[in-house]
């Protein structure tokens, strides 16, 4: 590379041209034009979620995870809206149907259309997912954004309360707090969420704690920002691409332990039905007709098939040691 | 070292009476008792009131609080309200040993495929070994355990009649359990040991390893592995704690008669002294696992002391 | 260093893990497995009994869970014949006076408990003491109703002396009655004797088959907590060489589909605990057999807010009984009314000589609904309906929900585990709850005694605002007051027949089906008895190859 290197800075540098000095012009050539631009960096610059974006395209597991429940979203919303059946309703002339055109998974003990149960089941349990996911994404980010930033004594008394009830299973909580509220979709969300955000909370202090002296954040602090805007916009922002990573792994989580409790009797109350429900009553007949508990079983399988995909492929874009 | 442990202890004891007290309330606050008249139509209500003081669920509720703490310290869970004439000491002394049994057994079928098989992966990155293993891993935790054990209970139990359906103590018995426990475990273990060691073997020592001309088998086996081997460790701990204590939905599809299956029933017939026994049990069993690891952690890295 | 750290913090959570399973490898060390292998040349049958019972023993155990052991390792006085009805057990014979108040008792000379002690008539009064002291209180019930002062004594208000129940020598027991009873020799198979001074000395008995000592078919040998209970034949049963089988394996199985399973692998013979599915692939087959139960399965309304009578009998007209029972593939008979088959009118049925009193009219539905000023419906708020949440409930109950809506009824299922559900029943914030009985013994007052005044009651005396408290209410407690003191026969059931018309004419309840008891029994196993309150005795079974 062929750069001016000024040698000696503090040397006074008069003005002068090339005619002051006696060097012949001749021994001059000029730079050839291709030559001129080899400082600029020609490669745009990748901010890191361009990067993780880019990254992600490219991860064909994440991408048919995306696409997947991308279906599966338009399934939850539209099938029950245009389908000619209703979740509910039933039909004594078609009980017991195996998968046909006209039932594409067949229909239950009361003659209902399960493929319609199956797209309802989905709108539950998405709901459950994501909702849990952001809820606990919100007061995890927060409550262990608070916690990491002021350390010391706040740190101390936020994050020993977190210890206590973590070490706690919580599925005995969930099971306590759904007897507590009635079995129904709103007690359900409320006991995910109140016993879930502790992991959020904890890696969020982390990240934090890792991130709050350094340069930017001290900046911020010199000109004299407010803490809550430090917070909010410097350091959350900058942790943020583990803690989507790690409330990516809730939905799944949430998902899986309203299965759970449906198929254990205490979550969502008939007629409607959720996936672990419908597995759950399918069971009952699986030796006649395993088609009942093989489709819903199959729904959730592959819904977590999706959401653990986008959720490694999300993982190893975001994480800035796995860069190449 | 001895002020991290102490501070530890210290922080799971403040979490069981925490447990205790919050379980205990909250357990009274749920509508119905174990004593409710049921289908017996002709049984009289001063009988249920009798039974009731019996058990001194007549007292109000702070008041049987604190018998009930006054008893623990003596190491007394008291008896069922339900199951007639057990303790619950009895009842957990008689069915934790069936779920530990098959909890270890499953811990230690997932240490032993869930190893080599993300070791295989790392190794081989990008392979179709690597596909496959990854796409068994992710089986692995996809499904849910409740669908592994209806399907395998499905196909082997009904449709083939391999495996006896129901009773306990025979080596038939175990199987199919087992199995399905340690299908996520296996899941969860060759993924972490597939990436951790990705990690290792791009670290200079395995270079230098190599570089000074070690055969691969070396390099693997003895420098690579022990160092991967460790966020296993981390895992292992509250695995062994979650296995051995049961899975109800395991328990209840094998009719296994472990612990599992007390830890829902009891709080759906509102057993009050099982919810507890089975609670405190469970919650110290955790603590204590999580507690070893974490001691062990800290012993192995002093930084852990200092960071928390 | 540092590596060997690693290496024993490794070595540290295997040997964690490594005690453990060492310190419960005593687990297994039970010989019986609970599964049904057979005991060499013995006879053994293998019978799944549902989930284990609660209890197990018969003062605090109340469900038929327990029943069904109860009646194969305990015999009455009286028990159930090879034909299912009362017949002498213990006693050899009896006398009884004009009134039917007096009845004396002989019991069999030589009778044993099942370790060969003497079973003499000091220990039936024994038993009956222990059971009904106020001390024990008791969470079963026997014939506390019938006997003369018991009641009393089980509150505490008397003295054992003042009670009608004495031993008048060794062999002689003398039951003083309350009230005349025809029926009292049924009654008399639901008493059981205990070894109470073993029972006394030992508040864990019922866990240990040593001191699990009975007096009827079958002996305790074996009891493992949620697995199984072996009982073999008792060699002191009065009439054990009239007993073939010498060995019943009761296995705990809570499930229906685990438990078809089990019978289609053969480990176990009898089945009783049936799902739907498997009604279906056994229905036409021999080796399924339905009897009737004397049980109903009703709707109590809540007459309080559904206070006009022509809503609730469109409530019960539009309920499509045939096509609920094809739904939910069971066998039971729609109720006409509300006592069921198996009651008994002479050598008739009762309630094929009643008729029936209420069928499927949907037409006949919408009009009661229009005549109550609720043309198709509209106007009516939505009913809540209540009702436990297994799996046969909430299928009847959406089933149910479908079929009112038809008429324009708008339902809402809650669903309560059932250790809530009665206490939900109790506080009447309902509107329609789903109920049933099984009664006990072969008369028609076993069901409709449920709808007498004094059970409308709450235990201070006060009137129960939701239940059924109208004329017509009162009209029924005169009818059914009068077939207590009737003596004449024929009488007395006419009686009843009236008494149910003006209750299924008021419909406080919607009847729904009349029980029957399902069972599969493997082609070589004969004899298997399930009787009319749905219990299976295996004293008179054989296998036959």
């Amino acid at each position: 590379m062929r750069k001016k290197i000024n040698m000696f800075p503090e040397q006074p540098q008069p003005p002068y041209t090339m005619a002051d000095k006696d060097i012949p012009a001749e021994l001059f050539e000029l730079l050839p034009e291709d030559e001129k631009k080899t400082d600029v960096i020609n490669r745009p610059s990748i901010s890191y979620w361009k990067n993780a974006w880019i990254k992600i395209k490219s991860d064909k597991l994440a991408v048919a995870g995306f696409i997947f429940l991308f279906i599966m979203v338009l399934i939850a919303i539209f099938v029950p809206i245009f389908s000619p059946y209703t979740y509910d309703g039933q039909d004594y002339n078609a009980i017991y149907q195996t998968p046909s055109m006209e039932h594409l998974m067949g229909t239950d003990m009361f003659g209902r259309d399960l493929f319609v149960r199956v797209a309802y089941g989905a709108r539950i349990s998405l709901t459950i997912g994501i909702v849990t996911a952001l809820v606990n994404m919100v007061i995890g980010v927060l409550y262990g954004g608070i916690s990491g930033f002021f350390g010391g004594k706040v740190d101390m008394l936020m994050m020993r309360f977190v210890d206590v009830f973590a070490a706690v299973p919580s599925l005995l909580y969930i099971i306590l707090l759904m007897m507590f509220l009635g079995a129904n979709l709103r007690s359900i969300l409320i006991a995910l969420c109140l016993t879930y955000w502790f992991s959020t909370a904890r890696q969020t202090r982390g990240q934090i704690l890792s991130i709050r002296n350094q340069d930017f954040a001290v900046a911020a602090k010199v000109v004299g920002e407010s803490n809550l805007r430090i917070l909010i916009r410097h350091l959350i922002p900058n942790s943020f691409g583990p803690i989507i990573v790690t409330v990516m792994f809730l939905i799944p989580a949430a998902i899986f332990d309203e299965a759970f409790l449906s198929f254990i009797g205490i979550g969502i109350s008939v007629p409607v039905a959720s996936w672990g429900t419908l597995a759950n009553d399918g069971m009952a007949t699986m030796g006649a007709y395993p088609h009942l508990m093989i489709f819903p079983a199959l729904a959730i399988s592959l819904t977590m098939f999706a959401l653990n995909f986008i959720g490694d492929g999300l993982r190893d874009a975001l994480d800035p040691r796995l860069k190449k | 070292m001895a002020k991290f442990i102490l501070k530890r202890v210290a922080i799971s004891v403040v979490s069981m009476l925490l447990l205790i007290t919050v379980t205990f309330f909250l357990m009274h606050a749920i509508p119905g008792g174990p004593f409710s008249p049921g289908e017996q139509k002709d049984l009289k209500p001063e009988v249920l009131e009798a039974i009731r003081a019996r058990y001194g669920l007549d007292l109000p509720v702070t008041q049987q609080y604190a018998n009930y703490m006054k008893n623990l310290a003596h190491g007394d869970l008291g008896v069922s309200m339900k199951k007639t004439n057990y303790t619950v000491n009895e009842l957990l002394a008689g069915s934790f040993p069936v779920s530990a049994q098959i909890g270890m057994l499953a811990v230690v079928m997932a240490l032993i495929i869930g190893i080599p098989l993300g070791i295989i992966a790392a190794l081989k990155r990008g392979s179709a070994a690597d596909m496959v293993s990854m796409v068994l891993a992710t089986i692995g935790i996809s499904i849910p355990t409740f669908v592994i054990a209806m399907l395998l209970m499905y196909l082997f139990c009904m449709k083939l009649a391999w495996f006896p359906t129901f009773g306990w103590g025979e080596a038939k018995h175990f199987i199919l359990p087992v199995v399905c426990l340690c299908l996520a475990p296996i899941a969860n273990i060759t993924r972490l040991i597939r990436s951790s060691m990705l990690e290792v073997v791009r670290q200079d020592y395995i270079r230098t390893a190599r570089a000074k001309g070690l055969s691969e088998l070396m390099v693997i086996g003895k420098h690579a592995i022990r160092n991967a081997i460790l966020p296993v460790v981390t895992y292992v701990g509250p695995l062994v704690a979650s296995l051995m204590t049961g899975s109800f939905a395991i328990e209840r599809m094998f009719m296994v008669p472990g612990i599992g299956r007390y830890f829902v029933n009891s709080v759906s017939d509102r057993d009050y002294t099982v919810i507890m026994g089975v609670t405190i049990f469970y919650g110290a069993f955790i603590m204590v696992c999580t507690l070893l690891v974490d001691i062990a952690y800290a012993w192995i890295d002093p930084r852990v002391r200092f960071d928390s | 260093m540092k590596r060997t750290k690693k290496v024993l913090a490794l070595l540290l959570s295997l040997c964690l893990a490594a005690t453990m399973m060492a310190g419960c490898g005593g687990g297994d060390d039970s010989a019986d497995n609970g599964d049904g292998s057979s005991g060499g040349d013995k006879k053994r049958i293998t019978y799944a009994n549902g989930a284990q019972p609660e209890a197990m023993d018969p003062v605090s155990s109340v469900y038929a869970k327990y029943s069904i052991l109860k009646y194969n390792i305990y015999c009455g006085l009286a028990r159930i014949s090879e034909d299912g009805v009362a017949e002498l057990g213990y006693a050899d014979d009896y006398t009884v006076n004009d009134d039917m108040t007096v009845w004396t008792f002989h019991i069999r000379e030589g009778s044993k408990f099942s370790d060969g002690s003497d079973l003499t008539a000091h220990d039936w009064v024994e038993t009956m003491k222990y059971h009904c002291a106020p001390e024990t209180a008791a969470r079963s019930t026997t014939m506390e109703e019938y006997v003369l002062n018991m009641t009393e004594y089980v509150a505490g208000e008397c003295e054992w002396e003042d009670v009608g129940f004495k031993a008048l020598d060794d062999n002689t027991l003398e039951i003083t009655l309350a009230f005349p009873c025809t029926y009292f020799l049924d009654v008399a198979c639901t008493y059981v004797p205990y070894k109470v001074d073993v029972i006394k000395e030992n508040p864990n008995w019922a866990k240990n088959p040593e001191t699990y000592i009975t007096n009827g078919p079958f002996r305790i040998v074996e009891l493992n907590d949620q697995v199984n209970v072996l009982l073999e034949k008792n060699p002191y049963y009065y009439d054990a060489e009239n007993v073939a089988i010498d060995e019943v394996n009761f296995v705990f199985l809570d499930d229906p589909a685990v438990e078809l399973a089990a019978y289609k692998n053969n480990e176990i013979q009898v089945s009783d605990n049936l799902s739907a599915e498997s009604i279906k692939t056994y229905r036409d087959t021999d080796e399924m057999t339905a009897a009737e139960r004397i049980g109903v399965n009703y709707l109590t309304v809540n007459t309080n807010r559904i206070s006009d009578n022509r809503i609730r009998k469109a409530l019960a007209y539009s309920i499509n009984k045939d096509a609920l029972i094809q739904i939910l593939g069971s066998t039971n008979l729609p109720a006409t009314g509300l006592v069921p088959y198996g009651i008994h009118w002479g050598d008739e049925q009762w309630r094929d000589k009643a008729g029936d009193l209420v069928t499927y009219d949907i037409e006949l539905a919408k009009q009661l609904l229009a005549d109550a000023g609720y043309p198709g419906g509209e106007g009516l708020p939505t009913y809540k309906y209540v009702t436990q949440n297994d799996e046969e409930s909430v299928n009847k109950a959406q089933a149910l929900q479908s079929m009112w809506k038809e008429v324009g009824i708008n339902t809402e299922i809650v669903t309560f585990e059932p250790s809530t559900y009665w206490d939900v029943f109790d506080t009447e914030d309902w509107d329609i709850a789903a109920d049933g009985w099984t009664g006990d013994y072969d008369d028609p007052n076993t069901n409709l005694f449920l709808w007498e005044a004094y059970r409308e009651q709450d235990p201070d005396g006060t009137l129960k605002d939701a239940r059924w408290v109208n004329e017509a209410a009162a009209e029924y407690d005169r009818l059914m007051k009068e077939t207590y003191t009737e003596l004449d026969y024929e009488t007395r059931m006419n009686l009843f027949v009236e008494a149910e018309k003006v209750l299924v004419d008021d419909m406080p309840i919607l009847p729904v089906f009349f029980y029957t008891d399902t069972m599969l029994v493997k082609p070589e196993v004969t004899g298997v008895l399930k009787c009319y309150i749905g219990h299976v005795f295996f004293q008179y079974a054989d296998i036959v190859e």
